[in-house]
This record gives C-alpha cells, sequence and structure tokens, in this order.
C-alpha cells in the first residue's frame, strides 16, 4: 500500500465518526449507572429503535428532522413506558436483578423490531443532504458533522446536570445508597424515571442522528451496545466526558485495525482491548469510579430461613424424582420433542454451571459460549483430524476450558460485580471471530461436518434416543457433582463471599480463587455441553453458541431461580420447549418472524418472572447496609 | 518468651493523610491489651494494616516469627489473626452454626475437587470444624439461635456471634473492634466475661473499645493514640490517670 | 392543639415470622424529648423503621401531625417534616463529606445547590471541626466515629420538626458522646421533637423528659425520665446499674 496521507486521514476520520457514536452510547451508560446504579443493557437497542423509526417515517415520505423528532419521542416513550412497567414495579429488586430486567428488555426489543420489520437494511437521507464536504483532502459527510454536534450539546447537558442541579446530586445519592436517600427526602424512583427518560431520548438522538451514517438495521443493537459499554469501561463510568474519550479511542482503534491489519479480526481488537482494559484499568483509562453493584448478584434477599450446606434428605428425592422423569421422558417422547428434550438436557448442563458461577458467587457470565465452542471444536477438530477416540477429545475440552477460565478468573475476581459479565461476553465474541476466521481448525462459517457419534465399549450413541440416555446420564453426574459442591464446605464459603467478601477473607477464604474455580466449573460443564451437542448433530459451527445462546442460558437460570440446581433443570426444559411450540404452531409462518417471536417471548419471560421474584421476596434492611461494604469492590474497600 | 505480636515503627498514608505514624507495640501471649484514642485516630487503621487490608507505608509487623508485611487477607488469617469488625459482618444468609464453622475455615485445607467428589477428608474436616462450632455455641451460649439465619438476630448476639467466629479458627491473635458498640450495660458485662474468657486459650487480644467502664476492667495494657501517633502505653491506671490520655481522649 | 405530634396506637409490625412489634403504643407531644430505651432486639428499631415507612406494618395506626402515615412512602413523611439520624448510618459512601451534606439539606433546595447553603453548613462544621478538614473525603473512607458525626451532621442540615434517632452515639468516643447529648438538647431548645434511642440509658434519660422501655416487642414502662431512672426495679433490669446514679 502506497502510503497516502488522505487514506490515512480518511480512515482516522472514520474512526472519529463512529468513535462519536459510541461515545453517544457511553454517554447513556454513564448516565443510567451513574443516576441508578443500573448498566441498562438495552442502550443499544435505543439506538437500533431510533435509526429504525426514523428509518420507517422517512420511508413513508417524511421529513428526515420530522421523522427523526418522532423517532426520538416514541424511542423516550418507550424507555419511560417501561421504567413504569417493569423497573418501577420490582420494588425490592436488586441492582442485579433490575440489570436481568434490562437485558430482558433488550430482547424484547430486538424480538420486537425483527418481527415488525425483518432483517432487510434501510437508507435513510441525511438531515442535510448527503453531499460530502472535502476538507484537508478528507471528505466529510454533513451528517457526520450533526452527529458531532449533537454529541457536544449533550454532553454539556450531562455534565451540567451532574455538577450543578441538585437533581444530579440525588441522582447519585440514590444509585450510592436508595435508603439512605430516602431518609433525606430523595425520591430515586422518581429520579430514576427521569434518568430512562433521558437515557432514552439519549439513545434516541444517537441512533436517528446516525442512520443517515450507515443503514438502519434490527440486529445492530446488539453490537452498538457492547460497543457503547466499551466506550464506558474505557473512559470510566462515572466521569462525564470518560464515554467520550473512550467512544473516540475505541472508534480509531477499529479504524485502524481494519484499514492496516485485516478488518475480519475488527471483532478481536475491540473486545481483546476490553478485556485488557477490564484486567488493567477497571476504573477507566481516565480513573473514576467503579460503577455501582459491584457484588453483581450478591445483595441476597434473605430471609430468617439459612441457606442449607449440608445434604438433606430432600435433596436426594428431588434427584431421584429427576432421574424418574428423565426416564419416563426418554420412553415416551418422539420425533422433535426427543430433539427438543436433547437440547434442553444440554442447556441445563451449562445453567448448572451457571447456578455454582452467578447464584452462588454472584458472577453472571453471558460468555458461556466461548466455552462450549472449545468443547464443540475440541471434539470436532480432534475426532476429524486427529482421529481421537471422541471421550478423549471430549476431555481435551474440558481441560482447555478449565485453563482459560482460571488464568482468565484469577485476572479478572480481584474486581467483582458486572466485569465478568462484560469480559466473558468479549471472550464469547473474541472466540466467534476466531470460530469464523480460523478456517483450517474451525472450517469458518461452513463448519466442520461429518463428525462422529460417541461411542463407548462398542456402543455407538448415534440415534436419538440412545443420545438422550447418555445425555441424561450426564446431567444426572453435572447435577451430583454441582450439588456435592453446593452443599459442602466450597459452598458454604461462596455463601459467606457473597453476604460478606471482607469477612469471608478474614476468615481465611481465598476469594479470588474461590470465584476462579467456580467460573472453571461452569466453563468445564459448557465445554462438555458443547461437545455433546456436536457429536450429537454431527457438525460444528458457531451459530448456536452465539448471544442468542447466552440468552437462552440466562432465561433458563433466572426461571429456574438463581440458586436453584433444580430450577435450572426445569428451567431449561421450558425455555427449551418455547421454539419447538413457536415452530410447533407458527410452522408456516416467515423465518424471522419465528425468530422475533422467540426473542419477544424470552425478553417478556425474563421481565416478568424478575418483576415477580423481585416482588415476593422483601430485601432486608440488612443487604442495605451492607452494601456500604461492597461499594467501593475489593480493591478500595474500608474495613471497619 | 517470644511476643505473639511485634508492631515496629507502622506508618499508613492515605494520600497526604498520615493515619498511622511511627507506631510500635508488642503484645505477648495471654495478654489482653485495650486499643484506644479518639474518632479517627488510627485504631481501625491499625487493625486493617495487621490482617493485610490495607498497605503499610512504612514499618514491620510479626506474628511470632512471621513476618505480615505484604501478605494477603487470607494469608494472615490463616495464619492465626482473627478479627471482628467494627460494623459487625457476619455472614447474613447462613446460619449461626454455619457462620461460626467458617471461623475454623482457616484451621484445614480442602480444595474444590476433594469437596465435590465428598472425599473421607472432607468428611472429617467437616466433622471437626462442625464440633469446633458446637464448642463455641455452647460456651458463648448460643444454642437457641444456632440455626437461625445471622441476618435475623439482635445486634446484641451478632456480637457474641462474631466473637464466637473468630474464636473458632484457635487463632494466636484476636483483633475485637468495638466488640461493644451497640451494646447495654448488661450485654456490655457479658461480652467482657467472654473476653476474658477467651484470653486464657492462649491467645493475645487486642481490644478497641470506647466505653472506659467496659475496657478498664477488661484489659491488662492500655495503648493510646491520637492523630496516628502513639501517645501513651502501660498499666491501665497510669494511663488513665495520665493528663495528656484525659485532655485528648476523655475530653475532660 | 389537642393530638400529639406523635400517636402511636396497637402497633403490630415484624419480619416475616418473626413479630418484632406486639402492640405498642406511645406519644410524642410537639417540643418533646422522648426517649425509646430497652435491650438489644427490644424492637426500638422496629419502631423506628414503621414510623418512617421502611417496614409495612400489618396492625395500628402511626399519626403524625394529626395525620396518618400508614399509607404513605418514606419520602412523603420525610416531606411533612420527619428527620433521621438512621441506623447504620446510611451515608453516600463515594461521594464526598461535602455532597452528603448539601443533600442533607435536600428537601429545601431548588434546582441548583444556593450559596446560602454555606452558611448553614459552617454551623455544622463548627460542631464538628473534624468534618470540615475532611470536606473532599469520600463518605466510605471516613472512620466509624466520623462516619457516624457525618450522619448526624447531615441530619441537623435538614430541618425537620422531629428528628428521629436511632443509636446516634454509636462509634462515637466519650468526648463526642456528650456533644452530641447536648446538641440534641439544644435542637430541642430550638423547638424541634426529639425521639431518642440509645444503648446510654441514664445518659438519655438525662436530657430526655419522658421514657418508653420496650421489651420483646411491648411496652415495659413509661413515665417522666426522673421516675423512671429512680425505680429500682427497672434500673436493675434495663437502665443495667445496680448502684446509685
Ligand atoms: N481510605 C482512606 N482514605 C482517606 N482517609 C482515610 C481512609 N481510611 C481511613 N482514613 C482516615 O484515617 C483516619 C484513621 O481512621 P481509622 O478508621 O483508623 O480511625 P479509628 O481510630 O478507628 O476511629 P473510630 O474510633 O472513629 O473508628 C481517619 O481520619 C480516616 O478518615
Ligand atoms: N432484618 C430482620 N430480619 C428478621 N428479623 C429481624 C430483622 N431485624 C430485626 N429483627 C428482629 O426483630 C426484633 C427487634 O429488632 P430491633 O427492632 O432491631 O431491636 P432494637 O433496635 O431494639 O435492638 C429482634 O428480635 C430481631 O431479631
Ligand atoms: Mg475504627
Ligand atoms: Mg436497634
Amino acid at each position: 500500500m502506497i502510503f497516502d496521507f488522505s487514506n490515512v486521514g480518511q480512515i482516522i476520520f472514520s474512526g472519529l465518526s463512529n468513535g462519536t457514536l459510541y461515545a453517544f452510547i457511553g454517554l447513556g451508560f454513564g448516565l443510567v449507572s451513574r443516576s441508578t446504579g443500573i448498566i441498562n443493557f438495552a442502550q443499544g437497542e435505543f439506538v437500533m429503535l431510533g435509526a429504525m423509526l426514523t428509518a420507517t417515517l422517512t420511508q413513508f415520505g417524511l421529513p428526515v428532522l420530522l421523522a427523526a423528532a418522532i423517532a426520538v419521542a416514541i424511542t423516550t416513550l418507550i424507555s419511560a413506558i417501561f421504567y413504569k412497567l417493569a423497573i418501577e414495579p420490582a420494588r425490592n429488586a436488586t441492582i442485579a436483578q433490575l440489570v436481568l430486567i434490562t437485558i430482558g428488555l433488550s430482547i424484547l426489543l430486538r424480538g420486537a423490531a425483527t418481527t415488525i420489520w425483518g432483517a432487510a437494511p434501510i437508507p435513510v437521507p441525511g438531515f442535510s443532504g448527503d453531499r460530502p464536504i472535502s476538507v484537508l483532502g478528507i471528505s466529510v459527510l454533513p451528517q457526520e458533522i450533526w452527529l458531532s454536534c449533537i454529541l457536544v450539546v449533550v454532553a454539556f447537558g450531562i455534565a451540567w446536570l451532574f455538577q450543578r442541579t441538585t437533581i444530579g446530586l440525588a441522582m447519585r445519592a440514590g444509585a450510592s445508597n436508595p435508603l439512605g436517600a430516602a431518609f433525606l427526602g430523595i425520591d430515586h424512583r422518581r429520579l430514576g424515571f427521569y434518568a430512562f427518560i433521558l437515557a432514552g431520548a439519549l439513545g434516541g438522538i444517537g441512533g436517528a442522528a446516525w442512520s443517515p451514517l450507515s443503514f438502519a438495521q434490527v440486529d445492530i443493537g446488539l453490537a452498538l451496545g457492547l460497543k457503547g459499554f466499551i466506550a464506558a469501561a474505557i473512559g470510566g463510568f462515572s466521569r462525564t466526558y470518560g464515554p467520550i474519550g473512550g467512544g473516540i479511542l475505541l472508534g480509531l482503534m477499529e479504524a485502524l485495525g481494519a484499514g492496516f491489519i485485516s478488518s475480519a479480526y475488527q471483532d478481536l481488537i475491540t473486545y481483546g482491548v476490553l478485556l485488557i482494559v477490564l484486567i488493567y484499568w477497571p476504573q477507566g483509562l481516565f480513573g473514576g469510579q467503579l460503577p455501582n453493584a459491584h457484588e453483581a448478584v450478591t445483595e441476597l434477599l434473605s430471609s430468617a430461613k439459612p441457606s442449607p450446606t449440608t445434604i438433606v434428605s430432600a435433596d436426594m428425592y428431588k434427584m431421584i424424582a429427576l432421574a424418574g422423569v428423565l426416564v419416563a421422558a426418554g420412553f415416551s417422547l418422539q420425533g422433535v420433542w426427543l430433539t427438543s428434550a436433547i437440547f434442553a438436557i444440554i442447556l441445563a448442563i451449562v445453567v448448572i454451571g451457571l447456578v455454582l458461577l452467578t447464584g452462588y458467587c454472584g458472577q453472571l457470565s453471558l460468555g458461556q459460549g466461548a466455552f462450549m465452542m472449545l468443547g464443540a471444536y475440541s471434539s470436532g477438530y480432534l475426532t476429524l483430524q486427529w482421529r481421537l477416540y471422541p471421550l478423549l477429545a471430549m476431555a481435551v475440552g474440558v481441560i482447555l476450558s478449565i485453563i482459560v477460565a482460571l488464568v482468565l478468573g484469577r485476572a479478572l475476581f480481584k474486581l467483582s460485580g458486572y466485569y465478568l459479565s462484560m469480559a466473558s461476553l468479549a471472550l464469547l465474541m473474541i472466540g466467534l471471530t476466531l470460530a469464523r476466521e480460523l478456517v483450517s481448525i474451525t472450517g469458518g462459517a461452513n463448519g466442520l461436518a461429518g463428525i462422529e457419534p460417541i461411542t463407548l465399549f462398542g456402543w455407538s450413541f448415534s440415534d436419538d434416543r440412545s443420545f438422550y440416555a447418555l445425555a441424561s446420564v450426564v446431567l444426572i453426574g453435572v447435577l451430583g457433582i454441582a450439588l456435592s459442591v453446593t452443599r459442602s464446605r466450597i459452598g458454604r464459603s461462596m455463601l459467606a463471599v457473597r453476604s460478606s467478601p471482607s469477612a469471608a477473607q478474614a476468615s481465611g477464604v481465598d476469594v479470588g480463587r474461590l470465584k476462579a474455580q467456580a467460573f472453571a466449573f461452569s466453563a468445564a460443564v459448557a465445554s462438555v455441553a458443547g461437545s455433546l451437542y456436536v457429536h450429537y448433530l454431527g457438525i460444528a459451527n458457531p451459530i448456536p453458541f452465539g448471544v442468542d445462546a447466552t440468552i437462552m442460558q440466562l432465561t433458563a437460570l433466572t426461571l429456574g431461580g438463581l440458586l436453584s440446581l433444580w430450577g435450572a433443570v426445569m428451567g431449561s426444559a421450558v425455555v427449551t420447549a418455547i421454539p419447538t411450540l413457536i415452530l410447533f404452531f407458527g410452522g408456516s409462518a416467515a423465518n424471522q418472524i419465528v425468530a422475533g417471536l422467540q426473542y419477544l417471548t424470552f425478553g417478556v419471560l425474563l421481565i416478568v418472572i424478575v418483576v415477580f421474584q423481585s416482588r415476593e421476596t422483601p430485601k432486608p434492611v440488612v443487604a442495605v447496609s451492607r452494601l456500604f461494604e461492597n461499594r467501593f469492590g475489593h480493591r478500595k474497600a474500608k474495613v471497619l | 518468651m517470644q511476643d505473639t505480636l511485634e508492631v515496629e515503627g507502622l506508618t499508613v498514608r492515605f494520600g497526604g493523610l498520615v493515619a498511622v505514624n511511627d507506631v510500635s507495640f508488642k503484645i505477648g501471649a495471654n495478654e489482653i491489651v485495650g486499643l484506644i484514642g479518639p474518632n479517627g485516630a488510627g485504631k481501625t487503621t491499625i487493625f486493617n494494616s495487621i490482617c493485610g487490608v490495607t498497605q503499610t507505608a512504612a514499618g514491620l509487623i510479626n506474628l511470632g516469627s512471621e513476618s505480615l508485611v505484604g501478605k494477603t487477607n487470607a494469608q494472615i488469617a490463616s495464619l492465626g489473626v482473627s478479627r471482628t469488625f467494627q460494623n459487625v459482618r457476619l455472614f447474613a444468609e447462613l446460619s449461626v452454626r454455619d457462620n461460626i464453622i467458617m471461623g475454623a475455615y482457616r484451621t484445614h485445607k480442602c480444595g474444590f475437587v476433594s469437596s465435590a467428589l465428598r472425599s473421607p477428608q472432607h468428611a472429617k474436616i467437616e466433622k471437626e470444624s462442625g464440633e469446633v462450632a458446637d464448642h463455641w455455641i455452647d460456651r458463648l451460649g448460643l444454642r437457641n439461635f444456632a440455626d437461625r439465619s445471622a441476618a435475623s438476630l439482635p445486634l446484641g448476639i451478632q456480637r457474641v456471634v462474631e466473637v464466637a467466629r473468630a474464636m473458632a479458627g484457635a487463632p494466636k491473635l484476636v483483633l475485637l473492634d468495638e466488640p461493644a458498640a451497640g451494646l447495654n450495660a448488661i450485654e456490655k458485662e457479658r461480652l467482657a466475661a467472654i473476653v476474658k474468657q477467651i484470653a486464657v486459650e492462649k491467645c493475645a487480644v487486642l481490644v478497641v473499645e470506647h466505653d472506659m467502664t467496659m475496657v478498664m476492667p477488661l484489659v491488662d495494657r492500655l495503648i493510646v493514640i491520637n492523630f496516628g501517633f502513639k501517645i501513651a502505653d502501660g498499666a491501665v491506671a497510669d494511663v488513665s490517670r495520665s493528663a495528656v490520655v484525659q485532655e485528648a481522649y476523655l475530653g475532660v | 392543639m389537642s393530638e400529639p405530634m406523635l400517636k402511636v396506637t396497637d402497633l403490630h409490625a415484624g419480619y416475616g415470622a418473626i413479630k418484632a412489634l406486639k402492640g405498642v403504643s406511645l406519644s410524642v407531644e410537639a417540643g418533646e424529648f422522648v426517649a425509646i430505651l430497652g435491650p438489644n432486639g427490644a424492637g426500638k428499631s422496629t419502631l423506628m423503621k414503621a414510623v418512617l415507612g421502611v417496614l409495612k406494618f400489618s396492625t395500628g395506626s402511626i399519626r403524625f401531625k394529626g395525620e396518618e402515615l400508614a399509607s404513605t412512602t418514606t419520602v412523603e413523611r420525610i416531606r411533612r417534616g420527619l428527620g433521621v439520624i438512621p441506623e447504620g448510618r446510611q451515608l453516600f459512601a463515594e461521594m464526598s463529606v461535602r455532597e452528603n451534606l448539601v443533600l442533607g439539606a435536600y428537601a429545601q433546595l431548588g434546582v441548583t445547590i444556593p450559596s446560602s447553603i454555606e452558611e448553614k453548613m459552617a454551623e455544622v462544621f463548627d460542631l464538628f471541626p473534624r468534618l470540615r478538614e475532611r470536606r473532599q473525603q469520600a463518605a466510605g473512607t471516613l472512620s466509624g466515629g466520623e462516619a457516624q458525626m457525618l450522619a448526624i451532621a447531615r441530619a441537623l442540615m435538614a430541618s425537620p420538626t422531629m428528628l428521629i434517632c436511632d443509636e446516634p452515639s454509636v462509634g462515637l468516643s466519650p468526648k463526642f458522646v456528650r456533644d452530641l447529648l447536648a446538641i440534641l438538647q439544644s435542637l430541642r431548645g430550638r423547638g424541634i421533637t426529639i425521639v431518642l434511642a440509645d444503648q446510654n440509658a441514664i445518659a438519655s434519660l438525662r436530657v430526655a423528659d419522658r421514657g418508653y422501655i420496650l421489651d420483646t416487642g411491648k411496652v415495659v414502662a413509661t413515665g417522666y425520665s426522673k421516675a423512671l431512672m429512680e425505680d429500682p426495679a427497672l434500673r436493675a433490669a434495663y437502665l443495667g446499674i445496680q448502684g446509685t446514679l
């Protein structure tokens, strides 16, 4: 390539332009997290809505500025309605539960959008024409100027809100300690409502102003949300201008990476940077405070009834009952329902790992798919290329997963809270990129085909029914081990860490190690599940392990109750049955509507379950005083 | 005989603030020492640096012949230092018995795999620590509360559970940070008796407490801290009569 | 006015299966200083939580300035004139001492922070000079006693008609305990009604007009401070003193 300034300049400029959008979304994350403590996973979907609505309205012939204004209004309204219907009724919800609700919303919005609009991209005209202007040999679109001007105005507005007004101060207070705020007459629910209105507007504006630069499409929300989060994480959540710096840095890195290295590996760069920042600069490159709720799923809704720490007879009865149900189902189910049951078992194996990690250790992982892929590709590659015995290949996957989880876990668990969520998601994205690009090992997008079934003592588990039996045995085994862990010295120390990390440490518990071990366990079982999956289907490709899988796992986990191993199995059964049911009744409908309906159902389920769960158990006052301890994460904690 | 704890030239800084300034003291086995001083003097910070929670800027901290500086909180606990917290920090969702079993955690080693597979070693450890817990439950009169979750107990009982949890690890050194805060006169007396009792276990006790009527009969020796400096160290009667202490602490 | 400022009648409240209050009745007149005493677990904090709306109660009534509070939120009750030094301090840990204090006056503030707040803050700083030194320190890094001072100071920033204090002296060194009681007394001198629950039974009775003694969720004794202090049975059972005063 000939070195050419205008080319480099153009690359840098396109990076800036994308960075502006990331900054927008990052500001939204920062706004909500500073004023409510919630990481709003739906922020990216607000942008998608802003873009899609602007696109549709212009197609109806509205002038683009009017279309944009209406789009922003509708997005704001949706955010406000969401707050009133889902966040506010979750009266006793912990921050972690509220975050789950926003994940539900993001799934719901994506589902609704897919059902309504389909997957086709829609072009949007610029606010003031699409004729590029040439500045120093770099061509600039008027829309890019629009976007950055709006960003500047918005940023000053947010700075004013938090630095000059009582409302901004009160918002931070409400996020810091809702009870303490209430004692001063601060209505943190109302302030949270304002925050969500602002966040909705911010997302809508970002989407509307950005859509002319690209195409409006229903599936952009997730990626944009992640990048906005990265912008906030790099820049520091609590800094007003931090997300702007972070967003622009990220945009530049992406553009330069794509321009000079390879655009195929763009995601690798983005998410690699996220991982590194999370590990080395958890407060963001520019300093500032960590977002709230460090013990993500921690503040427990404990009641007067203590959690059991030894195996009780009820555990045994439940185990026997489950075995009975599995056998009965194995004999009675047919066709798609038997297949569905097999997928349910595979899902349940993953979710059981999450019960330990998320329920017991308070660490939400969104990237179990990465470990499923490790298992899947180990099985696929090793049996195909090295003619390795399937069970041995599976074991290799498990070992690899454990190693990755331990290494990453040890680096990450000096911190707590949402860091694992983000880091694991980054890991998943990196895994998906590698699976796509390392064609010689993974077969790329086409994947590996012709993977042989599992054999044992000469018996081949090739038909559905025998595979079902095998999977059931694995499930019972995994469940047994998980049960044994939770009802042991280890399980007890996990519960202890959840209640009070500092007291657990003072009792000699190596908290980071314990969490890393739970992560490794969850990785190992996810890897087993991934291996089972590919041996069952005979093919391995990235599709079943992406974010959709994460959504199913999360819904199943929530449905079953975070601390319940049996719940994990039941939740998985329900979640797997939903797509089957939708296909069963709506099989003739267009494929994309079916996919949209699935998301929609999961989103609604997630929200309804969490709202319901959070209303049922009142949060004891102790939990609030414990917030004090968790506020600063482990590094800065003041131990009194 | 060797001292249990030896602190030499301990200095802790928070930014520009010197919270603990060149403090030295020793505590012998079986000794109960009171650490007193006005609010913000640096008492909790001294505890936190002994436990490895706060980084020290300078100084030595030795437990017997072992240096504690640079070790992590969990490592120091494993060496035999237990503590209670100024604001009670029990494991809210665990039962009282499980809380105390957690106190004995440091006395055994048993890994994830060994626990998951329910090895005989795990069973033995569980049995032993259960017995230790039961011992302390009976000794401190917690039998009626043993199966209740820690969160649901009144503060007075929670304080006692914290002491039991600290003792279950058979520590060499126990640090009690205002163990009687929030207790009434009757409960304080009961707690003082318990603390007196545990020093018999051949362990050294360092106790922070603001209530002089409780401290004076309890401790063998008093160390007084003010603005991060040690301003007195000696027998209770001498220290409490000294003018500088009277002024700095009691404010009379 | 005939009705007392605060009137609690036959209050039952608890935590799930645990019944912490079993029919408590009490009343506090405007301008009065009332001490609530009793051993740990007696239900003092539960009573205060019910008055403040943190805990829903099953039966009974709580009337403040003649109006029933049962269906109002905590925020609403604060707006009607309740103030609180809460159990466990409830500070905003990652915010500075100054910001905590400004928020103390939240109910009186408009959209932006007025400069007049500095005067009020200076008054409070005079009472707790340590806080002035630590204006910019994050509240979560204060020492236990300093944090308690901040909780008290923050409550003083508001102008409540009635101040509810749940164990305000926890963690304070002896000198500050005396200061605190003097501060509460001077507030009362300015016409603020005070309800105080504290473990220093004798010290609080000395500054209070009247007292209620709670045990296992019931009022077991009530009367003027002097009478309570002089009752030998109460002294042995609840006040923790055997000898003379
Ligand atoms: N992380 C921190 N950053 C800044 N200052 C700190 C930090 N931790 C403690 N300090 C300050 O150091 C001083 C000593 O605090 P410490 O908690 O040791 O006091 P203390 O003697 O235990 O007081 P108290 O009796 O009130 O509990 C206090 O003034 C406190 O504000
Ligand atoms: N969060 C809670 N969950 C369950 N029980 C509680 C809780 N808080 C207090 N209790 C119980 O309620 C009773 C009264 O407690 P409390 O009002 O805190 O007493 P006091 O303030 O007088 O010490 C006690 O028996 C205590 O165990
Ligand atoms: Mg202290
Ligand atoms: Mg109380």
